[in-house]
């Protein structure tokens, strides 16, 4: 997985043309959109893929299909239509998935009952739920949208800790992240920071220092990916502000 | 398959932490924890917005202006360079507004050279102040770390951090007020902790610069820029309801504010609790807190100094709990070795405290001075357990490591008290022991004739005690009296002696009847038969006192006190005496017999 340079928005406050606005302005349309657009799938696999395999699919045919969905919406010209104004890459991936799904479902039947195949287009970003077809409705019933976007939330957790990781450890700091990692989760009053400054020779001073910098880094990080994955202007504390709560009634 | 769960409970809310958790952290905790605003790094309210980097660079040409590091005390700061010193600096704006009130300049100017003035390691430094590009500005000491706050929000302060926090403060503001400055805001955003653990005041003044009275114009623009103005949890009383008035108090209450903070991490507002009651916190620390959030400033703490007194006092004498300061803990050696030590000192000084008390127990018992062996016999293994348990105390471990960081180790104050206990103490007793009876026996010296047969009296050394059963009386006294004014002098003296003696034995000195007393009676009534020239009487006299000596000497060999040739020589004595006072007619006996009692 390939984490390309991220301009420090946060930082210097200066605008950033994030990698969803980017293919949406273009409709998916530009090299540079379908570049972007490649980054974003294979960041948001592991999402997909679980979603699928939820269904209840073998490890290895809900690889397959994930493969093959991705190959299409890339292929395809399904963002044409895409609103700029509205719309998250997370609503629009899980609105393609069931579609593919339903689509998928259409087409087994349609080779059972031996007939001939027709493609359905992959919706628009906008459209954040398929409508008009009840029975793509009850195949994707079986999983719920939240299951999806609790996947989604540890996709993008994971991504920001990993480049929070290696950040660290190109500042030689691989031991001081493992060792202080735990406090990005809170104050965890349980774990000894006297025992922490011990293992790494720091003081305890230093230690809180440090956690500081961790936690605000993190922060920087995690808004910065999902800046990466929301239209130009959208509320990034909106969106983690779902994801949170997602996670919480999850 | 997905949903596999982790038997692991976060530590923070408690839920299962999901197998599948990136990294084995909660993600519920840490996406929450994320998108949670933070403060600090946004101006309060959101109206002050900061100069671009830009405008900022080219404001200032000689710096590089790296980046925005935030908003507070009362303006907005940014990390830079000092490209020809080659350092990192923080440079301070005021609102832009304000600079163009000449008299805010000028007040900007007066108060920014005093700040200026002030150089001290907790203190952070103003190298340079001004006005640039329309900015009033502060170039001063650039610290690598956070606040208090954010430390805070990092982790709980643990009572000895915090304790060890305290004092580095106090030195600071000591420091200040001595130079006639006050801070006026100390809260903990304002109080910074670097990467080493050095605390480091900062905005020192700023407030009265920003809130001179009567000056509506700054008032009015911290307002609108949204500044807080005040932080009314951590402002004293009379700061609130008479700014004018206040005075160095002010900062101690303050002060006290942040203490009570860092041990509890809440704020002491309504009927607050005592620190102790919430955390694990020597119960002295109470006294302390509650006297910097004393209403009236006339029952506060008069200085820093003072606070700083009584917070490094507490770790002195009786440590709390946790351990101390990192500065001491990192040279403290680990406390078990010491433990040991004790021990094994316990193993040897008790038995050898003992040894001592029985050797000198008879020697001493023996004479009527019964009472200091007895002491000594009760008092030195009584002072080698004290100072045995004192020094294990100190030793506890955590004890060494909860001083706070203060200049003096505690390793010699321990070796001093456990020297005065070990030693000086049971020394003491002893040497007095010895002396005692000395000196008493040099107070009233047998008599000439008897002193020359005892040869250890005469040396100055130990006496005996029991002069009598082992002297051997001399059958036949000196032949007539040595002349009236050497007679009448020793019975002078052994008048002096027999007086001294009994008021001894009113406080208990010496036993009432016991051989001192007896003796002395014996000196002085042979004194005054030798000065009649009555050497009959003499006689009697000593006669007299080698039976009350027989008849102690009896007692004691009942009781198992005195060998059989002890109470063989006091009966030899008694013979001895007799066989003397026989060379005389009976009628002279009862001229001397009759003391008075
Ligand atoms: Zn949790």
């Amino acid at each position: 997985m390939s984490h390309p340079a991220t301009p420090p928005a946060a930082r210097g406050g200066a605008f950033v043309t994030t990698r969803w606005s980017c293919v949406l302005e273009a409709r998916g349309a530009s090299p540079a959109a379908r570049a972007a657009l490649g980054e974003l799938c294979a960041a948001y696999w592991s999402p997909v893929f679980r979603f699928l395999c939820c269904e209840g699919r073998s490890e290895d045919i809900a690889r397959e299909l994930t493969q093959e969905f991705f190959a299409r919406m890339l292929a395809g010209d399904s963002l044409a239509h895409a609103d700029p104004a509205q719309g998250r890459f997370r609503s629009y991936l899980l609105g393609a998935v069931k579609h593919f799904l339903a689509d998928q479902r259409q087409r087994e039947g349609a080779l059972k009952r031996g007939g001939g195949t027709t493609t359905l287009p992959l919706p628009g970003p906008g459209d954040t739920e398929v409508t008009g077809c009840g029975e793509i409705a009850d195949v994707t019933a079986m999983v719920p949208d939240s299951y999806f976007d609790r996947q989604w939330a540890f996709t993008l957790m994971d991504r920001a800790l990993t480049r929070l990781a290696e950040e660290m450890a190109a500042d030689d700091k691989s031991t001081q992240f493992n060792r202080l990692k735990p406090w990005l989760v809170g104050d965890a009053l349980a774990l000894s920071q006297s025992e922490a400054a011990r293992e790494l020779r720091l003081s305890e001073g230093a230690v809180k220092v440090a956690i500081h910098r961790l936690r605000k880094r993190f922060r920087e990080i995690l808004r910065e990916e999902v800046a990466q994955t929301i239209p130009a202007g959208t509320d990034i504390s909106g969106e983690l502000r779902y994801l949170v709560e997602v996670l919480a009634t999850g | 398959m997905n949903t596999q769960l982790n038997l692991n409970p976060c530590p923070q809310c408690g839920t299962p932490i999901p197998g599948d958790a990136p990294q084995g952290l909660c993600p519920r905790c840490v996406l929450a924890r994320a998108a949670t605003p933070t403060e600090g790094g946004s101006p309060a309210g959101g109206r002050l917005v900061a100069p671009a980097l830009e405008v900022v660079a080219a404001a200032f040409p000689t710096l590089e202006i790296l980046e925005l590091l935030g908003f507070g005390g009362m303006g907005v700061v940014y990390k830079a360079r000092q490209p020809q010193l080659g350092r990192l600096v923080a440079l301070k704006l005021l609102p832009q507004s304000l600079g163009a009130d000449p008299a805010f300049a000028e007040r900007f100017q007066r108060e920014a050279r005093c700040l200026a003035r002030l150089h001290h390691p907790n203190i952070v430094n103003v190298y340079e102040f001004g006005q640039s590009g329309g900015f009033c500005y502060l170039l001063l000491e650039y610290v690598d770390g956070v606040n208090l706050r954010q430390a805070m929000q990092a982790g709980r302060f643990s009572p000895k951090e915090a304790l060890a926090i305290v004092p580095a403060i106090c030195g600071a503001l000591q420091y200040a007020h001595e130079q006639g400055v006050l801070h006026r805001d100390i809260k903990p955003e304002n109080i910074l902790l670097d990467t080493q653990g050095t605390v480091k005041l900062a905005d020192f003044g700023i407030a009265k610069l920003l809130r001179e009275p009567g000056d509506t114009h700054a008032e009015l623009t911290l307002t609108q820029t949204g500044s807080r103005l005040g932080t009314p949890h951590y402002m004293a009383p009379e700061q609130v309801e008479n700014p004018g008035s206040v005075d160095h108090r002010a900062d101690i209450y303050s002060l006290g504010v942040v203490f009570y903070e860092l041990l509890t991490g809440e704020l002491p507002l309504g009927r607050f609790a005592a620190p102790s009651a919430k955390a694990d916190l020597d119960a002295r620390v109470d006294a302390i807190v509650f006297r910097a959030l004393a209403k009236e400033r006339e029952l506060r703490q008069q200085s820093a100094g003072e606070v700083r007194t009584d917070v490094e006092g507490l770790s002195q004498a009786q440590p709390p709990g946790a351990g101390g300061s990192r500065a001491v803990s990192d040279a403290a050696p680990n406390p078990w070795p010491h433990r040991l030590f004790w021990l094994l000192l316990g193993l040897v000084v008790l038995p050898v405290a003992a040894v001592i008390a029985a050797i000198l127990a008879p020697i001493l018992m023996k004479g009527g001075v019964r009472s200091f062996g007895g002491l000594i016999v009760a008092l030195v293994p009584m002072v080698a357990g004290a100072a045995l348990v004192l020094g294990y105390r100190q030793s506890r471990p955590g004890a060494a490591q909860a001083q706070p960081r203060a200049a003096w180790n505690p390793w010699p104050r321990r070796v001093f008290w456990s020297v005065i206990g070990l030693v000086v103490l049971p020394g003491l007793l002893i040497v007095i022991g010895l002396i005692v009876p000395i000196v008493a026996f040099r107070q009233h010296p047998l008599p000439p004739a008897i002193d020359s047969s005892l040869p250890e009296a005469a040396d100055g050394g130990l006496p005996n005690p029991l002069p009598a059963p082992n002297a051997k009386l001399p059958a036949v006294l000196p032949a007539g009296p040595s002349g009236p004014s050497p007679s009448a002098r020793k019975r002078q003296l052994a008048g002096e002696q027999l007086e001294m003696l009994r008021k001894q034995a009113e406080v208990g000195l010496v036993a009432p009847r016991g051989q001192e007393i007896l003796g002395a009676e014996r000196d002085l009534a042979v004194a005054e038969a030798e000065v009649r020239g009555d050497a009959a009487a003499v006689a009697a006299a000593r006669l007299t006192y080698a039976n009350s000596i027989l008849a102690i000497m009896q007692r004691l060999f009942d009781n198992g006190k005195v060998s059989a040739s002890e109470l063989y020589s006091a009966k030899t004595a008694v013979a001895d005496a007799e066989i003397a006072s026989q060379q005389f007619p009976p009628a002279g006996t009862n001229t001397v017999t009759p003391l008075p009692r």
